[in-house]
């Protein structure tokens, strides 16, 4: 009897599990933008995104990767460098402050890699934050080329705001997350 | 003949036509009615509803000159294959989970394109205009495949 008990309960852990793991939350893309009286609002599933951006044909652009021509693109050193900030331990890297009051920053925090810019004489502000797995996703493969379809794909297993721009006049969000209306 | 026979000629003839118009109007609702409202301030609402299979049947029938001259008119010209890219488009709406996608508000004015379990639906507003467009998903999956094909 209690082998049994014991059974039926292994069964319907395990089954249980299974199901988790089975169910795959779909995480949407939202932008907002906000200026005066106009207001945008953009949700779109990211896996749809990513399979448009994988059809997607140009000169530049072909199977969901982004042709870099300039030849100053070192691929492999970016590839380096951003290696080097993964070993890291958290931190600022880069800190830029202008004679007109402007600053820049690129820091590392947990797994997000951060650019913060303060242009104070345009009361401007802008936030970027990237999963350190997006930005390597982009610069898998080969050739100089970014890999646009596995950064969204990247991007579908994250959940936070990406960039947050604020001007004083607009707001312009845009951030991922498994609800469909982005609260 | 006698009328027996006539008469069993007749109920044939009968059930036949019956099978033939049911298997139409099957057909033709098979993929969704896809409807246009538009309404315009001091003029009468105007509805158009068409079956999705007649819209498939005619955008089979379109010559590749007119589908490329469309093309042009919207700005899809160039050395880019935009066919793929629309078929994919549509497929992936038609499979992606319901909801609003976008929503541009003005003073004045507001678009709003959504989709729920069975339509992708595109509503424009504005004082003096309105216009609703509702596209059966399932003709939204033929149309790309369509487009992609040609």
């Amino acid at each position: 009897m209690r082998g049994l008990v014991l059974g039926a309960l292994s069964l319907a852990l395990l089954s249980g599990g299974a199901t988790l793991a089975g169910a795959e939350t779909e995480h949407w893309l939202h932008v907002r933008v906000l200026d005066g009286e106009e207001k945008v609002s953009v949700n779109l599933p990211v896996e749809l995104v990513a399979t448009v951006i994988e059809t997607a044909e140009s000169d530049n652009f072909h199977r969901g990767r982004l042709i870099v021509e300039d030849q100053e693109f070192d691929r492999e050193l970016v590839r380096a460098i951003l290696q080097a900030a993964v070993e890291s331990g958290d931190g600022e890297f880069v800190r830029v402050e202008a004679a007109d009051g402007a600053q820049i920053s690129v820091r590392k925090q947990k797994a997000m890699l951060l650019v913060d810019i303060d242009e104070r004489a345009e009361d401007t502000q802008v936030r970027v934050s990237i999963p350190i797995a997006v930005v390597r996703a982009m610069l898998d493969g080969e050739g100089e080329a970014l890999n646009i379809k596995a950064a969204l794909d990247a991007l579908g297993q994250h959940d936070g705001a990406l960039v947050t721009i604020d001007d004083g006049d607009s707001t312009v969000r845009v951030w991922v997350d498994a609800s469909m209306e982005g609260i | 003949m006698s009328r027996r026979t006539s008469l069993l000629c007749l109920s044939g003839g009968i059930a036949a036509m019956i099978l033939v118009a049911g298997l139409t109007l099957g057909w033709l609702l098979s993929a969704g009615t896809l409807s246009l409202e538009f309404a315009s301030a001091g003029e009468p609402p105007l509805r158009i509803a068409v079956p999705g299979a007649l819209v498939q049947a005619g955008l089979y029938c379109l010559p590749q000159v007119a589908v490329a001259r469309a093309a042009q008119a919207s700005g899809c010209q160039g050395d880019t294959d935009w066919r793929p890219l629309v078929g994919a488009l549509c497929a992936a709406l038609a499979e992606c989970p319901a909801g609003e996608f976008v929503r541009v508000e003005s003073a004045d004015e507001r678009v709003i394109v959504s989709k729920n379990r069975r339509h992708l639906l595109v509503r424009v507003e504005s004082p003096e205009e309105s216009l609703r467009l509702q596209i059966p998903l399932r003709s939204l999956r033929s149309f790309g495949r369509q487009l992609a094909a040609r």
